[in-house]
């Protein structure tokens, strides 16, 4: 082929589009029939695969959630789902100054006998850097107040190398074991942590430490409506 | 190296260096700054672009006969996503965990304009199996270059490749890099690597032209203009040809 032709099979032609694929043009109402048809058949296909997928789906989601409960109460047996009062939930992280967090569920541990040993939630807050931080936090209740076992992400969307380290051990080890005493609420401190109920920041990563508190804040918050409400 | 054209190794040649997507037809853009603030990102994001654009090219160009011509831009939109919803919903249920590694990127890949491009550009008009390869090829061209664009922005960034440190202890990351002033600085800097030792973009034109004159005819439409070694018409080039026959 010559250079030109070659270019010309490659580049487009000004001729008019229809002539330049060969096809003839039969018209709006025969276009949009075939459209249509497309995309029932696309949508047809889909509810298909979305139903074959909808059980595994199910499992695999349940079986994250049950993984993520384990990792935060690893003392307890079973885990069964409290109903909340959504107006006093919405109160209490209004009392608090949780903006932008939602707690989506709360869960009561039992050990093997059924004996209350704590709770675990599952809350998120939205003014991650990347978008939702959403933990599940374990915490213990007794008479000496609140400890929080430990926290599990299900979903942290943060910068690499900045954000990101909030997955760190040394971020994560601060809410092992972490006895609140009195307090009901953490908070974060750039200074160096001294109070019992204090997280050291992360550094030059502040939104997301203060997205991370606000969530664990709000399930502590979840514990002490839940609590309030049953006694 | 000459290749005969539209068979499957020049397709894939072609994909991964000739016409690479992202640092010679600087499409997908996009995705390539946003995806690549580690290099195992960029991998899964590449991968997961390619098993999706292999598919869409092989069923727009076994559909290409059908598909009215006024109609191309919302039935090949429809079948893009609609592929990328599947892919999602049997990683979701089957492969758990790729899709917690790789869950994000996977309704991103809707919005590649590598893949609107290449369906239009070339599965619109061609064999289902040289469409296939092409897909393929771009896909795998598009992975590499985005697989060195997120190893540099994870290198320098945050000091790390593929998760694990392998700058000296003492090195303090250059945090800009995995940022979005940082992407355009690497993607800007490796095209003008490229176009310095000239290989890709940088492939100096056959034929030099003045483009401060008006240009008329036949390549003002098409992508390539500038890139295919042809030099544009001038206007008055244009007047005298079609004055002459």
């Amino acid at each position: 082929m010559s250079a030109k032709e070659e270019i010309k099979d490659s580049c487009c032609n000004t001729e008019g589009l229809t002539k330049s694929t060969g096809k003839q043009d039969k018209g709006v109402v025969h276009d949009t029939i075939v459209l249509t048809i497309i995309t029932l058949v696309a949508g047809l296909v889909l509810g298909g695969v979305h139903h074959i997928t909808a059980a595994p789906i199910a499992a695999q989601e349940k079986a994250t959630m049950e993984a993520a409960q384990r990792a935060v109460f690893a003392d307890a047996d079973s885990f069964d789902e409290v109903p909340l009062d959504d107006a006093a939930m919405e109160k209490a992280l209004a009392d608090n100054g949780l903006t932008r967090t939602t707690v989506n569920a709360v869960y009561a541990a039992k050990d093997s006998s059924g004996t209350d040993l704590g709770y675990v939630v599952d809350s998120t807050n939205s003014e991650g850097y990347g978008g939702d931080v959403e933990v599940m936090v374990g915490i213990t209740t007794g008479d000496s107040g609140y400890t929080v076992n430990g926290i599990s992400f299900l979903s942290l969307s943060e910068t690499a190398g900045m954000g990101m380290k909030a997955k760190n051990p040394e971020f994560m080890d601060q809410f092992t074991d972490m006895a609140l005493g009195d307090s009901r609420q953490i908070a974060y401190t750039k200074n160096g942590k001294s109070a019992a109920n204090e997280i050291d920041a992360i550094s030059g990563a502040t939104v997301t430490t203060n997205a991370v508190t606000k969530a664990v804040n709000g399930a502590l918050a979840a514990v002490s409506t839940v609590e309030e409400g049953a006694s | 190296m000459k290749l005969k054209k539209n068979t499957p190794v020049e397709r894939l040649w072609n994909g991964i260096f000739t016409e690479n997507p992202a640092f010679v037809l600087v499409l997908g853009t996009c995705p390539a700054l946003a995806t690549t603030t580690s290099a195992t990102n960029a991998i899964g994001m590449g991968l997961s672009t390619t098993v999706i654009l292999s598919l869409s090219n092989l069923l727009i160009s076994l559909l290409r006969k059908v598909i009215p011509d006024r109609m191309r831009m919302p039935a090949y939109i429809v079948i893009i996503a609609s592929f990328v919803t599947m892919v999602d919903f049997l990683m979701e249920g089957f492969v758990p965990s790729l899709y917690a590694s790789l869950g994000i990127y996977i309704p991103l890949i809707v919005v590649n304009c590598i893949i609107m491009g290449r369906a239009e550009a070339y599965a619109g008009k061609n064999q289902p199996l040289a469409s296939f390869f092409d897909g393929l090829g771009m896909g795998l061209g598009f992975t590499l270059a985005i697989f060195l664009i997120g190893s540099f922005r994870e290198i320098l960034g945050a000091g790390t490749w593929f998760g694990r440190q392998i700058m000296p202890a003492g090195y303090v990351p250059i945090n800009i890099f995995v940022l979005a002033p940082g992407a355009f600085l690497v993607y800007g800097f490796l095209i003008a690597g490229m176009n310095k030792l000239k290989i890709g973009a940088g492939r100096k034109p056959k034929e030099e032209w003045d483009p401060t004159v008006k240009m008329c005819g036949e390549c003002m439409n098409c992508m390539k203009m500038g890139m295919c070694g042809k030099k544009p018409e001038s206007c008055e080039e244009v007047k005298k040809a079609g004055e002459t026959s």
